[in-house]
């Protein structure tokens, strides 16, 4: 019988669990099993560098092939290529990539967060069930923040779940270093922009900025 | 570690095309780039030297820059200064060559334009004024004209551009603040710049004759219809690679 998107997102977990393999899955891909999956889906998921090879390996078995056009992207600074696997019988996608980016302003290249970020990723991920891992408020709140201005993906989910983990976080200059690794002399004004709380206008404040 | 928030702000004409042109001819020509690192400094990149600024002092630099271009240009003819920064970087190499400046008249529906296949690769096509791509839109097909990547002007969009530069004319005339169209007279039907003007004059009266600034150059930079041909060759080839890299790396990834 065939089994539904969600049992199916669950049986690949399980396997790169069993396989030792270290994942995190990104954005709004930690809700899979609360979502109906009726149309394609996409899984974003960040696997370690060192298990890709592992993590091909278990998605093949599953009948996922690599799809070569969504990876035409130019990526910048060593960032390893993304991978999109693609399940026609299950209309499923996984886009796997193995840092953490964003794109360029420039021409949309893909550039790699700070090293100390990546690190972070892994060793402070946080276990929101026995299958779901996602990333530390910390460093979640840092990629999300991110997306919003290199991505432009300032869509309301991103800038709801900034918000949401920024309640969570008793100081936000507590983590002022790690900001500056990715904003430089932004960071002031960024941690500013975050306490009143005008999210919406970050985009714009950031292409302003010119005390530099 | 690198700052994604960078943005070029200038840099040298390097398609691939005129890339691959330097090659065979052994030209060694410095690259320059102007990016802006968002909340870090701006940089001036010459080939392998990075000179890092302040905003404030970038701004300084350029406007002195700009005060000595200026004053360059105005040796060579008062009427290049009204020339747009954009055009006028396009043909900044050969500037050292311009040894005539003259206002002619020509006939709006004799003028050709150079239009962009791939802005990348560096591949144009001539076309006559009436079929232009900028012509079509102001009568009917807009959609072709609003996906079409221009050189310049990175700033506005297609649509707002056309609507600006209508309303200028339709306001204040041609030629305004001397600023005219311009062609080369080794060609002088063809557009150099100021196609979006032609093409709005063409629109409003087809029948008219127009004042465009000529400039002669003692060096040939005629657009050769040998050269278009060999760079269409190219294009293919170049598509024909890419493609084969595609379907090479879906068997690759998929087959090991």
């Amino acid at each position: 019988m065939k089994k539904n998107k969600a049992q199916l997102i669950s049986d690949i977990l399980r396997l790169f669990q069993d396989s030792n393999i270290r994942y995190i899955l990104l954005r709004s891909s930690v809700n899979y099993n609360k979502k109906i999956l009726t149309k394609w889906k996409d899984v974003d998921i960040l696997v370690h560098p060192n298990d890709r090879l592992k993590a091909d390996k278990i998605l093949k078995k599953k009948l996922f092939i690599v799809d070569p056009r969504l990876s035409q992207n130019t990526y910048l600074y060593g960032v390893i290529p993304f991978r999109y696997y693609r399940n026609f019988f299950y209309q499923l996608s996984f886009d796997v990539c193995y840092q953490l980016t964003c794109q360029s302003l420039n021409n949309n290249e893909i550039c790699p967060l700070h090293k100390d970020i990546q690190n972070s990723a892994f060793e402070n991920a946080q276990y929101v069930d026995d299958l779901i891992i996602s990333l530390s408020d910390y460093d979640s709140i840092i990629y999300d923040l991110a997306n919003v201005i290199f991505n432009k993906k300032g869509n309301s989910d991103i800038l709801v779940n900034i918000k949401n983990k920024i309640k969570n976080i008793n100081d936000i200059k507590e983590f002022k270093d790690q900001l500056t690794l990715v904003f430089f002399n932004f960071t002031p004004k960024l941690i500013d922009i975050i306490q009143s709380g005008k999210l919406d206008s970050l985009y714009e404040e950031y292409i302003k900025h010119r005390d530099y | 570690m690198s700052n994604p928030g960078v943005i070029t702000l200038a840099k040298s004409n390097n398609n691939i095309l005129s890339k691959i042109k330097d090659r065979i001819l052994f030209k060694k020509n410095i690259n320059i780039k102007i990016e802006d690192n968002i909340g870090e400094s701006i940089h001036l990149h010459l080939d392998d030297i990075r000179i890092d600024f302040t905003i404030n002092e970038f701004e300084n630099f350029s406007s002195q820059i700009n005060f000595i271009f200026k004053d360059y240009l105005n040796k060579i003819s008062p009427l290049l200064i009204s020339l747009p920064n954009s055009f006028l970087s396009q043909i900044a190499r050969n500037i050292i060559y311009i040894n005539d400046v003259n206002i002619i008249n020509k006939k709006i529906s004799d003028l050709n334009v150079i239009e962009n296949i791939d802005l990348n690769f560096g591949l144009i096509r001539i076309n006559k004024i009436k079929n232009s791509i900028i012509v079509l839109a102001l009568c009917k097909n807009k959609q072709d004209f609003y996906s079409y990547r221009q050189n310049d002007d990175r700033f506005t969009d297609n649509a707002d551009r056309i609507e600006k530069i209508n309303m200028s004319i339709v306001k204040n005339n041609y030629p305004f603040n001397n600023e005219y169209i311009v062609v080369f007279s080794n060609q002088s039907n063809l557009i150099r710049d100021g196609q979006h003007r032609a093409s709005v004059l063409y629109k409003l009266n087809p029948n008219a004759t127009i004042p465009v600034l000529s400039l002669s150059f003692s060096t040939d930079l005629s657009v050769k219809r040998l050269n278009l041909i060999y760079s269409r060759m190219l294009y293919l080839c170049y598509y024909l690679i890419k493609k084969y890299k595609l379907i090479l790396s879906f068997f690759k990834n998929n087959l090991q």
